[in-house]
């Protein structure tokens, strides 16, 4: 009979917890974040060099030699293009990100850049590849997912200069650790540079900053300053 | 100018076209490409979420476009403008360089943010994300994100800006927005090369329609500077759920020296340029900054 009675209560809370759980975003990350530690070079979560093949390598390598000559052309951010996803949420800038129940709005403060991550479930074709690509998210339990194909191949993955193609598929999985700090898992799936799946962690710190500002980075690039911060 | 405008809109339209026929191939739902190039150029896309307008009428979220169509003419014409006598001068003078094929660079062309024009005249979707405290009007081209503040007034210590600082209230459902701190180095209409200053004063009036899927903008914009009274301008936007935008990265490859501009303003000369050689093909060139080199108009 006891028995019969904890089995009662235990079903009866876990019914509370659903039905609290029904209708919202299971954890709103409004606000405005920034990197905890930037990622100029990313590694894996056993902080190892991601797996490149062996062109991918020889390519990797040549950037560095060519960074350690100081030329940077090889990352195209260098003159203002877009560093895409997943860079943006590398880099030590912050920004924003306005949750709803049928998209997420990440507000990047760098050259004020936006990425619109659509959680309808409405399938979103690729018609072009572009640096941001195409963002399509969902709730899993407290986690959001998000996955974003369509990246155009002249973006880095970060300031190292790891290469991807245009068939590579970048997924995130956003978590609140405690109110203030928001993690991150990236995946890395492009067969075309990496021998295998693989993935890096990042963290963000909530930031006490109400607003996003006014950021024009050939501005600051003509005044002397990186383009992007740290690099 | 505007010819050189053109060339430059149409050469991302050509690159956006080339992209659409390399992953034309790739896509497993030809029905969701946009018609060959000629036809449609790369503007505007369909296949995103479709959802009804809201019925709040202060609540704008969701994509818009302009009702005048895209790429539509742009009212503001200098003749209808109260230039003052010393702004027609300056006008004459770009208009005369421009007609010598000269260009000065302006922010448009020099990849920064439209500011004044950009929020008075609409060429593409916009997307409007909307919260208790801010709404954001996501911008395809120019790229831009323009922030309009519910919950606060302008701030004291305000520092110029392209964009300006936008607030907003409300009037009944009328979302009046002022918008003051511009940096001066935008246009209302580079096309017409009608100036506006670090004194320009935008009252704009958002008003969606019974239906929900139109939003009437009335403008008044004040310049003492360089106009002799305010005057109005006015756009309509229309509901387009479905529509998808376009990426525009201005700034993908550095610019080529073969076009070259005037920089009467030294913060928009290029730091990096893309170099046609004949012997050396295409390189990409990047100078060494140290010291600030921006200065007023």
């Amino acid at each position: 009979m006891i028995h019969r009675r904890e089995c009662a209560l235990i079903a009866w809370v876990a019914l509370l917890g659903i039905c609290a759980r029904a209708g919202a975003a299971p954890t709103d990350f409004s606000g405005i974040w920034r990197v905890e530690k930037a990622v100029f070079a990313a590694k894996t979560m056993d902080g190892l060099l991601p797996p490149l093949t062996g062109a991918a390598r020889k390519l990797y390598e040549q950037r560095a030699a060519l960074r350690q000559r100081g030329d940077r052309t090889y990352d195209s951010a260098t003159w203002c293009a877009s560093p895409g996803i997943p860079r943006l949420m590398l880099i030590d800038h912050p920004f924003e990100i306005v949750a709803s129940p049928r998209q997420v709005l990440f507000f990047y403060e760098w050259d004020r850049w936006a990425r619109l991550v659509d959680l309808s479930g409405t399938k979103l074709d690729v018609v072009y590849a572009s640096a941001m690509g195409v963002s399509t998210g969902r709730w899993e339990s407290d986690a959001l997912v998000i996955d974003t194909i369509g990246l155009r191949g002249n973006t880095l993955l970060d300031g190292a200069g790891l290469p991807h193609s245009e068939n590579a598929k970048i997924t995130e999985r956003l978590t609140l650790a405690s109110r203030d700090v928001l993690t991150s898992r990236i995946r890395v799936e492009d067969a075309e540079f990496y021998a295998k799946p693989w993935e890096m962690r990042v963290t963000y710190r909530r930031q006490p900053q109400k607003e996003i500002r006014e950021d024009v980075c050939l501005d600051r690039t003509r005044l002397g300053k990186p383009a992007i911060q740290g690099e | 100018m505007s010819d050189l405008r053109a060339a430059l809109c149409t050469l991302f339209i050509c690159a956006a076209s080339a992209c659409l026929s390399t992953h034309a191939q790739d896509s497993a739902s030809p029905e969701a490409l946009p018609p060959p190039m000629g036809s449609l150029p790369l503007q505007e896309l369909k296949g995103g979420p479709v959802e009804p307008p809201s019925t709040d009428p202060r609540n704008f979220a969701g994509v818009w476009t302009p009702a005048q169509g895209l790429f539509g003419t742009y009212p503001p014409q200098n003749p209808t403008l109260p230039l003052t006598p010393e702004t027609q001068k300056r006008v004459q003078r770009y208009l005369d360089m421009s007609a010598g094929g000269r260009h000065v660079a302006t922010p448009h062309l020099a990849c920064r943010p439209t500011g004044v024009q950009g929020m008075t005249f609409l060429k593409f979707p916009v997307v409007v994300v909307q919260t208790p405290e801010k709404i954001f009007f996501l911008m395809q081209e120019d790229r831009d994100v323009y922030q309009v503040f519910l919950n606060r007034g302008h701030p004291v210590d305000l520092k110029p800006s392209y964009n300006g600082d936008a607030v907003g209230r409300w009037e009944g459902n009328t979302l009046v927005v002022d918008v003051v701190g511009y940096n001066g180095w935008g246009f209302i209409n580079e096309e017409a090369w009608s100036p506006s200053s670090e004194r320009m004063h935008l009252v704009q009036r958002y008003t969606k329609s019974a239906d929900g899927r139109e939003l009437s903008i009335e403008t008044t914009l004040t310049d003492p500077k360089f106009y002799s009274r305010p005057f109005a301008l006015n756009q309509r936007w229309r509901w387009v759920s479905g529509t998808r935008q376009v990426e525009y990265d201005c700034s993908e490859y550095p610019p080529d020296t073969s076009v070259p501009l005037m920089y009467e303003n030294e913060i928009f000369r290029p730091v990096c340029t893309t170099v046609l050689s004949e012997t050396a093909g295409e390189k990409i060139v990047c100078e060494k900054t140290s010291s600030p080199a921006a200065k007023g108009k």
